[in-house]
């Protein structure tokens, strides 16, 4: 039924906890999975009273991304499952959506806070605004902080 | 005891797409489908404000029994695919009878449309698929309606 799967990911450890599902159930199915790794431009920081100017270096942080998103890519591999790995500059909502369309896919699997009350307003949802604007289907598990922490020991026994 | 998959439906076309999907993800994966609504009955308020509540009961027991009907009537599309279904009314605010839904009945996925509203219409309507994927118990299938 589905045969492209995208999977955003921005690093944490929410974000990745749709792994398991991805494994679950995109082996099983021979669904093809898009890793997909936004990296947000970083506005020029410069602290006052300094000459030293921060800015963001695209190519750079271009690269962490893809460093980051290959060991996930060689486990889902490992696995029996087609990965291919995706790297897109801008703003999150609008290089998921645009890297769904362009890849063709018809599922996007991803993870949310679930955060409700002061706290969405404060940092917002991103999978909120990509369940509202996507074409496609969205799949979205909700991770709670308990969820995390357990995920996080277990790596560390591991 | 094999989990079910539950498809919430307000009966509009924003549903169509996630009733369909569900059915199909049902038949696949050889689960069943529970369909529910959650009902807010809407009271006509005349001139005095007074409604009796003889009349009340009444205009309750129409609204329920219209949406019993939609429901039923989604249930047989659902068999006629091949899929065992159940449907269940409840009366109350949507998100908060969904959810509470989901997790008495060990829901293994909801599947439920969005209106894609955006713009300023999305500032003022909140989405019933929103506050759902903020307290689901379980993992959620959004499906943009046509």
């Amino acid at each position: 039924m589905y045969k492209r799967a995208v999977v955003p990911l921005d690093g944490s450890m929410v974000a990745e906890g749709i792994i398991p599902f991805v494994l679950e159930i995109a082996g099983p199915l021979d669904i093809e999975v898009v890793l997909l790794r936004v990296v947000v431009p970083i506005p020029p920081l410069m602290v006052e009273g300094s000459r030293h100017v921060e800015t963001d270096d695209p190519e750079l942080r271009r690269l962490e991304a893809e460093e980051y998103l290959l060991p996930i890519a060689a486990e889902l591999r490992a696995r029996g499952v087609r990965v291919r790995t995706m790297v897109r500059r801008g703003e999150s909502t609008e290089e998921i959506l645009a890297g769904a369309r362009e890849s063709g896919a018809d599922l996007i699997a991803m993870t949310t806070h679930g955060r409700s009350g002061l706290g969405r307003l404060l940092f917002g949802s991103v999978a909120e605004a990509v369940l509202r604007q996507a074409e496609v289907p969205v799949f979205l598990m909700r991770q709670t902080q308990a969820q995390v922490a357990a995920r996080a020991a277990w790596e560390a026994i591991r | 005891m094999s989990r079910c998959i539950m498809h919430p439906s307000d009966f509009s076309p924003a549903s169509r797409a996630a009733f369909a999907k569900a059915v199909l993800m049902a038949k696949q994966a050889r689960a069943e489908l529970l369909v529910v609504h959650a009902l807010s009955i809407v009271m006509p308020v005349p001139g005095d404000g007074y409604i009796s509540p003889k009349v009340y009961d009444e205009i309750a027991a129409s609204s329920r029994a219209w949406a019993q009907k939609r429901i039923d009537r989604l249930l047989v599309k659902a068999r006629a695919a091949g899929v065992r279904a159940r449907g269940m009314l409840m009366e109350g605010v949507p998100h908060e009878q969904i959810i509470r839904a989901a997790k008495s009945k060990r829901a293994a996925l909801l599947v439920l449309g969005t209106h894609g509203r955006s713009g300023l219409a999305k500032l003022f309507v909140g989405s019933v698929a929103a506050r759902v994927v903020a307290a689901a118990p379980c993992p959620v299938l959004t499906v943009r309606g046509k």
